[in-house]
């Protein structure tokens, strides 16, 4: 079970990540392959918590299934 | 407006792997080969790694860091061997990762050592997202633990590079089929290397450390 560890990681390279862009994140996009192993629902559950607080506070998690050892953000929904 | 739509392309966990790279790249600067371990509890890693510490620490100068939750008893362990060693205790936390193992070398001078060996918390499933900068990644499995466990955890068994089955002393009393359990092995990750030992009576201890003497160069 170290979704959360995996989360917070998830929220600190959103937020450089937003920060650089500019504007709001509202949605986060990964990957997350099924050998990584990660638990979907596990991830979700602790992106919401380690998101608390964050200047990405209350964005959306959006997570694609793939067959390999994805752990990748992948895009972020920015909102000007 | 809509909201519009990035491409970041960023491995999640960057700045894991980043400071794994730097550490990986710190240890060969200083000719130390890191060795990690990593199995469920129970399996054996601890007096296996006593007796490899034991054995290696004639020729060579080693040391090792051992991750647990809690107890410093696995450093009291290990460190009856002779070798320099310390305890990481990782609180609530399932695995270890870069930084913890750097934050745990600190002092310490790599350039005087050999070997290092790297005892992960007693995990089969969190310790294969995290790359610690180790050269070797040996993944711990015992006869008493069900031939089927590679098939069961098969992301520890792509991320390690070495298979070590370990109490096969115990292999006929607790009816463990090795040919199936090795079988499995190889279903998961086909061609990867097995060893088997016996840390108590010292079968297979020591090709396990011929090895990793050959692994070194």
């Amino acid at each position: 079970m170290h979704e959360l560890s995996v989360a917070v990681s998830l929220v600190e390279i959103a937020t450089e990540e937003g920060g650089r862009l500019g504007g709001r994140v509202c949605a986060v996009h990964v990957k997350i392959g099924q050998l990584a192993g990660v638990a979907k629902e596990a991830l979700a559950f602790s992106f919401d918590i380690a998101c608390q607080d964050t200047p990405i506070a209350g964005s959306r998690l959006v997570i694609e299934d793939t067959d390999g050892r994805e752990l990748e953000l992948v895009a972020l929904e920015i909102e000007s | 407006m809509a909201p519009r739509l990035v491409e970041v392309r960023q491995n999640i966990l960057k700045h894991n792997d980043i400071l794994a790279r730097a550490l990986r790249d710190r240890f060969q600067a200083h000719g130390v080969f890191v060795v990690s371990l990593v199995s469920s509890p129970g399996s054996g890693k601890t007096m296996l790694l006593e007796r490899i510490l034991t054995t290696l620490q004639s020729r060579y100068r080693v040391a090792a860091l051992v991750g647990d939750l809690a107890t410093e008893n696995d450093a009291a362990r290990l460190a009856r061997s002779g070798a320099q060693v310390r305890q990481i205790t990782t609180g609530t936390i399932c695995h270890l990762d870069a930084a913890m193992v750097e934050q745990a070398l600190d002092g310490w001078a790599l350039d005087q050592l050999d070997f290092l060996f790297v005892e992960n918390v007693g995990n089969l499933v969190c310790p294969a997202s995290y790359d610690l900068g180790e050269h070797l990644r040996c993944v711990i499995l015992s006869v008493a633990e069900g031939e089927d466990k590679p098939l069961k955890y098969p992301t520890i068994f792509n991320t390690a590079d070495v298979a070590v089955i370990t109490k096969i002393d115990l292999a006929e009393a607790v009816e463990c089929d090795r040919t199936a359990l090795e079988r499995n092995v190889q279903t998961v990750r086909p061609g990867m290397r097995t060893l088997s030992v016996s840390a108590k009576t010292g079968e297979g201890m020591a090709e396990l450390v011929t090895f990793l003497e050959h692994a070194t160069t």
